[in-house]
């Protein structure tokens, strides 16, 4: 199984790195939100500094949805599925493969956001381990979830609209357990930190294992 | 009965979930009519 | 408040149709049944008695006064809201086991009647909270967690709606069912948290001290939304039963068309795009 995780991750990154459609729409995309939210809330005043760990992951799950989106849409192309089916690639496999590919993009992002919000924001980086860590957690949750609801609305003609109402509400947990960790690491106390990034562990482990077992289900039967 | 307090918020309460069950069920029941003209009696399991 | 079907003599005879006399009529014309206007109407009992002790039997509350009277109906369909979520979740759980059609039938109702609910919960909540609160949302545990799930059970339900084949629709929407009580645990739990570091005291619940004729009418509530959900349950999920089957007559003819199509090309001009290779005048 994992070489065939290995296998289809290849495919996605080559596809990527070929279409360098993350890099050239979705990471711009992304900060443009950033700046955005700087319109729309006083960026002279505390609010910014203080909104800073809300506003970086919600960013991060708008762009997550985009990549998401991309994600799916490669198995979507004539015949890719059917393709899938009929190799002997183990479905967990193939679910393992592209979330690591969706997760890798989605790290890049989170350090470049990371990096926006230094600069656009004067966040001071602090409690690194706890973000570092943080990160990791929540990439793993979105990456796996995201890569399962994206199959469940792969192929369909409203899936850019369909995807974010599916995907966002599951992903709240993940809002709220991300930002409570990185408030504790950048304005507040480490160790308060420590047990939402549990939680997000736990909502990483979740997934990846309802996605592994769900998506042989849903390869064979759309 | 003494006057109850904040009676418009039990009112909008109360009504609000009546009307919003009941519409539903007619909702429900009106459909229900609907599908029933199109499908024989044979596929129905009940009454 | 529930209205059921013009109330009929008498049961059935022993084939399908018993409400109307000859046996080739097409059959009841409705999805009501004896056990549905028993349950009905007993549902109907239970909103008048709990109406009676709601509003005017049950004492108002020390501190929050007559809107406790709004949790006699806000408490219950919270319950019941979850209760739907969990049909739908273990009927999608079934149907991906045995694949029959009613398990598909059961999620599809389970996710619609708990939507309801939802929206009875988050109103009698928010109208709750204005008098008592303050404000008309609280951000408190449960009304999150609520809206939460409402916004799953709206996307639940927007990709059951999908035109899609059948088989494949319901294989996507199992999967998303059967995750449903999962994301509403985990949601749940997070809420929770997340609010308790903010509100140290009580969440949206109860007053423990409710005791008395309070409690009699929480009871009573209980039992009328359980009946009136029953009812609701079980009319929908006809239903959805009665739409599964239109869709599959609607295929048959649709393929019996197709057939006769096919069997007498003479009498029709060529498929599009084949010239006349049959016998067929030119297009």
């Amino acid at each position: 199984m994992w070489r065939d995780a290995t296998l289809v991750a290849g495919r996605d990154l080559r596809v990527e790195l070929r279409s360098r459609v993350t890099a050239n729409q979705v990471a711009p995309f992304a900060l443009l939100v950033l700046v955005l939210f700087a319109f729309a809330l006083d960026p002279d005043g505390p609010v910014l500094e203080r909104a800073t760990p809300g506003l970086y992951w919600i960013t991060v799950l708008f762009a997550a949805v985009l990549a998401i989106a991309r994600s799916a849409a490669i198995d979507e192309a004539d015949g890719v599925r059917d393709a899938l089916r009929l190799s002997a690639l183990h479905p967990s496999g193939v679910f393992v493969g592209k979330a690591l590919a969706v997760a890798a993009e989605l790290v890049a992002l989170e350090l470049l956001l990371g990096l926006g919000v230094v600069v656009l924001y004067g966040a001071e980086p602090a409690g690194v381990g706890l973000l570092a860590a943080t990160c990791a957690c929540a990439t793993v949750a979105v990456a796996s979830t995201g890569t399962l609801y994206g199959a469940l609305v792969s192929g369909l003609r409203v899936r850019e609209t369909l995807l974010p109402l599916l995907l966002l509400p599951v992903l709240a947990p993940v809002l709220i357990a991300a930002t409570r960790a990185f408030e504790a690491a950048l304005v507040g106390v480490v160790a308060d930190g420590w047990p939402w990034c549990g939680l997000l562990a736990a909502f990483a482990v979740l997934y990846s294992v309802a996605g592994a077992l769900a998506y042989g289900t849903l390869l064979e039967g759309s | 009965m003494t006057a109850m307090t904040h009676a418009g918020y039990i009112a909008a309460g109360w009504l609000g979930t009546a009307a919003l069950i009941g519409g539903y069920a007619l909702h429900v029941l009106r459909r229900g009519r609907r599908l029933s003209r199109q499908v024989p009696a044979e596929e129905r399991r009940w009454s | 408040m529930t209205a059921t079907s013009p109330a009929r003599t008498h049961g059935g005879t022993t084939d399908t149709t018993p409400h109307t006399g000859p046996p080739a009529a097409p059959g009841p014309e409705h999805t009501g049944s004896p056990a549905t206007r028993v349950l009905g109407l007993a549902a109907l009992a239970a909103v008048a008695l709990l109406v009676l002790y709601g509003l005017v039997v049950s004492p108002p509350d020390r501190e929050m006064a007559d809107a406790v009277r709004l949790m006699y109906v806000h408490v219950p369909a919270a319950t019941l809201l979850y209760t739907g979520c969990f049909f739908t979740t273990l009927a999608s759980a079934m149907w991906l086991w045995k694949r029959t059609p009613g398990w598909d039938a059961l999620a599809e109702t389970g996710a619609e009647v708990a939507l309801v609910f939802a929206v009875v919960t988050l109103v009698t909540g928010s109208l709750w909270g204005r008098p008592t609160w303050g404000t008309y949302w609280t951000w408190d545990a449960r009304l999150t967690s609520t809206a939460v799930l409402t916004a799953l059970l709206v996307g639940y339900l927007a990709l059951r709606r999908l035109d899609l084949d059948p088989d494949a629709r319901s294989v996507r929407a199992a999967v998303l069912g059967l995750l449903l009580v999962p994301n509403v645990v985990v949601v749940n739990r997070s809420v929770e948290w997340w609010r308790s570091l903010h509100q140290g005291s009580t969440l949206v619940r109860l007053d423990p001290q409710i005791e008395g004729d309070m409690l009699v009418a929480l009871m009573i509530g209980f039992l009328a939304g359980g009946l009136v959900f029953a009812w609701l349950m079980v009319h929908r999920f006809r239903v959805a039963w009665l739409a599964q089957q239109a869709d599959r007559i609607d295929l048959d003819a649709a393929l019996a068309a197709r057939r006769a199509e096919a069997a007498a090309p003479a009498e029709r001009p060529a498929p599009a795009g084949r010239p006349a290779g049959e016998g067929v005048s030119p297009a």
